[in-house]
């Protein structure tokens, strides 16, 4: 970053399985939750960025339900924002880009983030349904490769027959991600431990992935507020963005940050479905091609670990906060807020979205010396 | 889970355009079609706009080898697969004349189940009622 760019707060909801309030108030109470946190008020608020997509069973191209966007926050708010963006089909990783682009270019001085999840009633979450399959879809929808993580399911045989793992390694993840989550008052798996026999008998979903595989739909919203270096309010603890970076050209956020892989104190990695969170350990090349469920196998993922992964539980022990809850945790690990799960307070990786549509934060406690 | 759950949603019917209609017209010819760029002869995905390597934007139908080579596979058994019933085979492959180009298929009869990521299958089309010609796929190179 040529600019000192801060998460400056977080802030966050209950998260629930199912709720008779509205999208809007989960929404509602992680923005102002993030704005105390941050130590600022609405009036000082002028920037906004949201990702909606996928936010409940049937939305994935946002014309159904009911998704937060600038234009509601803005009404919900009060709020005459200088600037503001949701952008299409993204991640929390891509918000914090956006924002810090916003920031640098001087079009705001306190950019809100907020991303709100929402389980619809009466909506199948695995199947959604329509009898028509247009443009891109046509080439899925009509074999079902849609449903239930089937890509992710078919790229995890894939991956899983090639280098000799099996769901001895799927479970490692699992149960990793309870155990996190035992640690995290807000997770809906907290006071939920998970035995390997019940993980094995339970149904499949999608070979490989059964169902303590796949993550659980909430109703639920994170928020974060971020800032320059020179505004950084007095009560907030700064989380410092010093890179990012997208699927295509990972590696970017290295030679933006100046950092290695080495460097890594945790790492927060999707796993919407379990084997996803093999992807970047292999693509960042911390472990060996094919070789990240052994870096699992062999306990360095694990708190205390050589890279402690999903500190918080991930979204399979938190909840299907969609990488908000990634983000909130590299932010707390890198600020030394993150409590009894607190790892070494250092840079902080978050990685956001499928294997083929990652993106990727760096956060760090220090402030960058080569930025203004 | 070998049981078969009875379903009744329907499969939904692919609606081409201008681009993909060389591809779904072949499928109902039980081939494999895709369009190939006149420009620089790079082969092109059904829905590419224009040829993803020259931009060009004329291109001519072929019928290809129906080869293509197994990537992911995945047995799918929640209710509510369209147009069938579960358990459902579901593979994921690339083209044998240009690996870019990736595709889905259903395995109707279980036989990938003995296949490595790598292996070569042969892909045809079905008819699976209400005019919709979908990949299936099998271990073996095509006919
Ligand atoms: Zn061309």
């Amino acid at each position: 970053m040529t600019a000192a760019v801060a998460i400056a707060g977080f802030g966050a909801s209950e998260i629930a399985r199912k709720s008779d309030r509205g999208i809007a108030a989960f929404a509602l109470d992680a923005a102002l939750a993030a704005l105390a946190d941050a130590g600022i008020t609405r009036s000082d608020v002028d920037g906004y960025v949201g990702a909606p997509f996928a936010t409940n069973a049937g939305s994935p191209h946002a014309e159904c339900g009911d998704e937060i966007s600038l234009k509601s926050v803005m009404g919900m708010m009060d709020l005459p924002l200088a600037w503001g963006a949701d952008l299409y089909r993204r991640y929390p990783t891509d918000m914090v880009a956006s924002a810090a682009h916003a920031l640098a270019a001087g079009t705001s001085r306190f950019v809100l983030g907020l991303r709100a999840l929402y389980v619809a009633p009466g909506l199948d979450y695995a199947t959604g349904g329509s009898d028509r399959a247009f443009g891109a879809d046509q080439m899925t929808r009509p074999y079902g490769f849609n449903i239930a993580g089937a890509r992710f399911a078919a790229r995890a045989w894939g991956y899983m027959t090639t280098h000799g793992w099996d769901r001895e390694d799927l479970w490692n993840v699992v149960s990793l991600a309870r155990r996190n989550a035992a640690n995290n008052p807000d997770a809906v798996w907290r006071d939920r431990p998970l035995d390997r026999q019940t993980y094995m008998d339970a149904r499949m979903v999608a070979e490989p992935h059964g169902l303590f595989d796949c993550d659980m739909p909430v109703c639920g919203a994170q928020a974060f507020v971020m800032c320059r270096g020179e505004d950084l309010p007095e009560a907030a603890t700064p989380a410092w963005v010093t890179g990012f970076s997208g699927f295509a050209r990972p590696n970017a956020i290295w030679d933006m940050s100046g950092r290695t892989p080495d460097d890594l104190a945790t790492a927060q990695l999707y796993d919407g479905f379990s084997s996803m969170i093999w992807e970047w350990l292999d693509g960042f090349g911390i472990t060996e091609p094919g070789q990240a469920p052994g870096f699992f196998r062999d306990g360095h993922a694990e708190p205390g670990g050589r890279l402690p992964v999903n500190t918080f539980g991930g979204s399979l022990g938190e909840g299907r906060m969609h990488g908000m809850g990634h983000l909130r945790e590299g932010y707390l690990q890198a600020t030394d807020r993150a409590g009894t799960r607190q790892q070494e307070t250092g840079p902080a990786l978050v990685q956001v979205g499928p294997f083929d549509d990652s993106s990727f934060v760096l956060l760090e406690p220090d402030r960058p010396r080569h930025a203004a | 889970m070998t049981q078969s759950t009875p379903n009744s949603a329907p499969r939904p019917v692919p609606v081409p355009t201008a681009e993909s209609r060389v591809f779904w017209d072949g499928a109902e010819a039980g081939r494999l079609t895709l369009r190939r760029c006149t420009g620089c002869g790079r082969l092109a995905a059904p829905l590419a706009p224009r040829c993803a390597g020259c931009l060009g934007a004329e291109f001519e139908a072929e019928t290809l080898s129906g080869r293509a080579v197994l990537g992911g596979r995945t047995v799918l058994h929640v209710p509510g697969i369209p147009g069938g019933a579960t358990p459902a085979t579901l593979v994921q492959c690339a083209v044998a004349e240009d690996p870019r180009i990736g595709l889905v298929a259903l395995d109707t009869t279980g036989a990938t189940k003995r296949l490595r990521p790598g292996d070569m299958l042969s892909l045809s089309f079905a008819d699976m009622g209400g005019g919709v010609f979908l990949a299936v796929a099998r271990p073996g190179a095509a006919p």
